[in-house]
């Protein structure tokens, strides 16, 4: 599981994308719409950097400041952390330990592929791990409900 | 779990609990009535609640964005039991509770720094999911 390509586990792009000049109120509706916890900012198609719903609490609420006053490129979190196709399971775990995220864009050549999460990751080890109900929920329960239906 | 609870009563505004979570470096809060727990509030219900509703920080009463009831368990409940009711509710979080008081907190990250320790699943992606966070007291704090 460690030596595969994090493409075989990654959500495939289109993803959901924001850009530098737009609004955090447009950006924290599309969030809240397509269930997402965060998006990445794109500039002329090039993935340019990434905002959480943790920069919008720090950045934005605890400053009081207006969701549609404040554009996106004044509260995104860059340079972009991210890796490579080629990447294995094992090296995007460790960049995201190393880094203290939970969600690696995957690029090749200024074009986004994908986006992996460390539930991404946790759901790789469940197929693995499939009777330990502490992984299980690790992986932010998906195999539950899917074992429920 | 983490027994340093941050907590703050419901009579602050957002922008307050905003600020103490920032200050703490954490992702949620317990939100108590009187001395009782009462709910918590996450960074999602902020963006949710807040910023996707084009509303102002400060004049948003704290009680408004919280999730209530809370989803608790007791200070001898299994670990096992506690991770499935995380699963049902779909929830990173659970408050331990006991006589109406908040005993600590267990989430996710908790469990994963859990099963490192008692060598269950595949360290390296565990260690991702515990975010380097390093464990100071009884209190995880980011990027120490």
């Amino acid at each position: 599981m460690l030596r595969k390509r994090v493409t075989e586990i990654m959500t495939e792009a289109p993803l959901d994308t924001t850009e530098r000049g737009l609004t955090v109120a447009l950006a924290a509706r599309v969030m809240k719409e397509r269930a997402r916890g965060s998006l990445i900012v794109v500039d002329n198609g090039k993935p340019v950097g990434i905002i959480t719903e943790r920069d919008l609490v720090r950045r934005v609420i605890a400053e009081n400041r207006s969701s549609s006053a404040t554009k996106i490129g004044d509260i995104m979190s860059e340079p972009l952390i991210s890796i490579g196709p080629e990447a294995t399971v094992s090296s995007a775990a460790n960049v995201m330990y190393k880094n203290g995220v939970r969600r690696l864009p995957v690029i090749e050549g200024g074009r986004l592929l994908g986006i992996v999460t460390s539930t991404d990751l946790a759901r790789a080890i469940q197929r693995e791990s499939e009777k330990d109900e502490v992984i299980l929920a690790m992986g932010r329960f998906k195999m539950i409900e899917e074992l429920n239906k | 779990m983490t027994k340093n609870v941050i907590m703050l009563d419901s009579k602050y505004n957002a922008m307050d609990a905003a600020k103490l979570m920032k200050d703490k470096k954490i992702a949620s809060l317990v939100v108590t009535k009187g001395n009782v727990p009462f709910g918590i509030v996450t960074e999602r219900d902020f963006v949710r609640l807040i910023c996707a509703e084009n509303l102002q920080s400060k004049n948003t009463k704290l009680i408004d964005i919280t999730s209530s009831p809370l989803i608790t368990v007791k200070p001898d409940a299994i670990i096992e039991d506690a991770a499935k009711m995380m699963a049902k509710n779909k929830v990173r979080r659970i408050v331990v509770v006991e006589d109406d008081a908040v005993a600590g907190i267990l989430t996710a990250t908790d469990l994963a720094a859990y099963l490192i320790k008692h060598r269950r699943g595949t360290k390296q992606v565990l260690l991702a999911l515990t975010r380097n966070m390093k464990s100071v007291g009884n209190r995880y704090i980011f990027g120490v």
